[in-house]
């Protein structure tokens, strides 16, 4: 079903914190949703391993939340399953979309109507994760009148409470200040050093870029792509060249068998190649006659692969219509 | 289901809305009673004074509780299951919890204890109340035979049939995932019905209706206020049964709903 998704594996060593390796605590077989003619799923097969921060991307509308209602059992599939292969439902903490709670309650009490419908959470925990997250100062506040930020600081401490196995954090850092932002980020890996998994829905590639070991890239209900950031960043590098002659030097490169693909823009190339063909390309191009004014390995952001993959993507379904 | 419904009790009495409820409950009573002591005939032997004495409480006064306490309850049960939805409070709570159908009986069982409070709190009220107007008016203060007896049973009958339109509002609520819904219509429904059972049973080729329904079964089990004669009404235990079947298909339809629900 999904035989366009692009897999890569990765090369980094474990994940740290993860002492009994790449265990896969949850695993989506074939999950499919469908609301009436919209299909907001689509055959997901996506594995979350133990210890490792695991980006989902994708546009609006891709079926990340569906996908994570799915999984906390808040949306019923129309065909797949989800197997919590090792870890409880109920040790999943997560925020979906935006934190929810109790607007009457404070901070603290929203944190004990939770804790009570959990069961076994002692009260000292509460207080410690309101101190993990800054809000220890306003124990008593309503939720009601809570800033953005400190709203995403509470549901950070509720998706803690239980300590969790597995954290699903949607737009995590969505309303925080720069700094809280940073501490977000901060605290993304330090999560997955304690062993938990993270998985992080974010519109903010930079932030995955960062704190993810690999990323599952969603459109229209498909699986784009999954696999390490690292690999995934380094597949789409490039060449910078700067050349003379540079359609008659694109037309030598072209006939490299190691080049994926040359693009002209101004009077330098960008060369989808192995980085370490430099020379290879620069003795072929000095064989023709030209010889190169400079050559710089460029690293594609996670921003451009993520455009380049959801816009090949709507491209080919543009022109299947 | 332990868990949760201590969340549940956590959650009711935290809130000002429960509070504000019972209050009217406490306050409605006694402003009925100063009222209807003050504007009541001048005569000790006038009716609408000999139904204010205490001995008269587990009659009238809880026909006044009833009165009260199903709008109370239409409120809170469309309140306390629609807010999950409009607040989100939902998604944050189901997953973590030990599943929905405990989720949906701690909502319904904190419902049943509120109803079960507002009309311990509203017999307390009405007693006091009819205690003002007695010692105001200077009427008879005897309790009469079987006092107790009376107001045990008739605080029993009050809460139970409180709870028909308490969960047609339940469900209506989920249904709609909207308060206003689940208020307003079960409002509607209880008026309407006031309104229409006379009209129902003058037209003789419907007058079986009204015993299908929920109000004339209320009024044989509350023994008086009925807006029918007594004799038409159906017998308390059919009337029980009736009213029972009402409840529990009310929960069947909001279990069945709630199960099988996407949340979104």
């Amino acid at each position: 079903m999904n035989s366009s998704v692009e897999q890569t594996r990765s090369q980094e060593p474990p994940t740290p914190g993860a002492a009994s390796g790449p265990e896969v605590i949850l695993r989506t077989v074939g999950l499919t949703k469908r609301f009436g003619a919209i299909v907001a799923v689509d055959g997901l097969d996506l594995e979350v391993r133990r210890g490792e921060v695991l980006g989902f991307l994708g546009p609006n509308g891709a079926g990340k939340s569906t996908t994570v209602g799915m999984i906390l059992g808040l949306i019923a599939p129309t065909a797949g399953r989800v197997e919590y292969t090792s870890v409880p439902r109920r040790r999943i903490g997560a925020i979906i979309e935006w934190p929810a709670f109790y607007p009457y309650l404070s901070g603290r009490d929203n944190l004990r109507a939770l804790a009570l419908a959990v069961g076994g959470v002692p009260a000292a925990r509460i207080d410690a994760l309101l101190e993990y997250v800054g809000l220890a100062d306003r124990p008593k506040s309503p939720y009601r009148t809570y800033s953005m930020g400190m709203k995403q600081r509470l549901g950070i401490a509720s998706t803690l409470l239980c300590d969790p196995e597995l954290v699903i954090l949607d737009e995590p850092t969505n309303g925080l200040d720069p700094a809280g932002q940073r501490e977000v980020r901060d605290l993304i890996p330090e999560l997955a050093r304690e062993g938990r998994s993270v998985v992080l829905a974010s519109h903010l590639l930079h932030e995955v870029e960062h704190v993810c070991h690999r990323v599952a890239i969603l459109r229209q209900g498909k699986l784009l792509h999954v696999g390490a950031v690292k690999d995934l960043l380094r597949r789409r590098s490039f060449l910078e060249i700067t050349v003379a002659e540079p359609e008659q030097a694109a037309a030598i490169i072209r006939a490299l068998p190691f080049v994926r693909r040359v693009s002209v823009q101004d009077e330098r190339l960008a060369v989808i190649a192995p980085e370490e063909r430099g020379a290879d390309i620069s003795r072929a191009l000095g064989d023709a006659g030209l010889y190169v004014t400079a050559m710089v390995p460029r690293h594609s952001s996670l921003e451009d692969v993520f455009l380049e993959l959801t816009d090949r993507e709507s491209d080919t379904a543009g022109a299947g219509d | 289901m332990l868990p949760l419904l201590r969340c549940e009790l956590f959650k009711l009495t935290h809130r000002v809305m429960t509070r504000v409820l019972l209050l009217i409950v406490v306050i409605g009573l006694l402003a009925a009673y100063l009222l209807l002591g003050s504007t009541a005939g001048t005569n000790e032997g006038d009716t609408g004074l000999n139904d204010l004495r205490i001995r008269a409480v587990y009659d009238n006064g809880m026909f006044l509780v009833y009165q009260v306490g199903v709008i109370l309850a239409v409120t809170l049960a469309a309140s306390t299951i629609a807010t999950e939805f409009g607040w989100g409070t939902i998604r944050t709570l189901l997953p973590r919890t030990a599943g929905r159908s405990a989720f949906l009986t701690a909502k319904l069982i904190s419902l049943g204890l509120f109803v079960a409070v507002a009309v311990l709190l509203g017999f307390v009220a009405a007693l006091l109340g009819s205690a003002l107007v007695t010692a105001l008016r200077d009427l008879d203060s005897s309790l009469g035979p079987g006092f107790v007896g009376h107001s045990l049973t008739s605080v029993v009958k009050t809460a139970y049939v409180i709870l028909p339109y308490a969960a047609l509002a339940f469900v209506i609520a989920l249904w709609s995932r909207s308060s206003a819904a689940g208020i307003a219509i079960p409002i509607v429904a209880f008026y309407a019905e006031v309104l229409l059972t006379p009209l129902f049973n003058s037209t003789g080729a419907l007058d079986w209706l009204p015993h299908a329904l929920i109000y004339n079964n209320i009024s044989s089990l509350m023994d008086s206020h009925a807006v029918v004669p007594k004799e038409d009404l159906p017998g308390r235990w059919q009337a029980a049964g009736v009213l029972t079947a009402y409840v529990m298909a009310f929960i069947s339809l909001a279990f069945g709903r709630f199960l099988t629900r996407d949340v979104t």
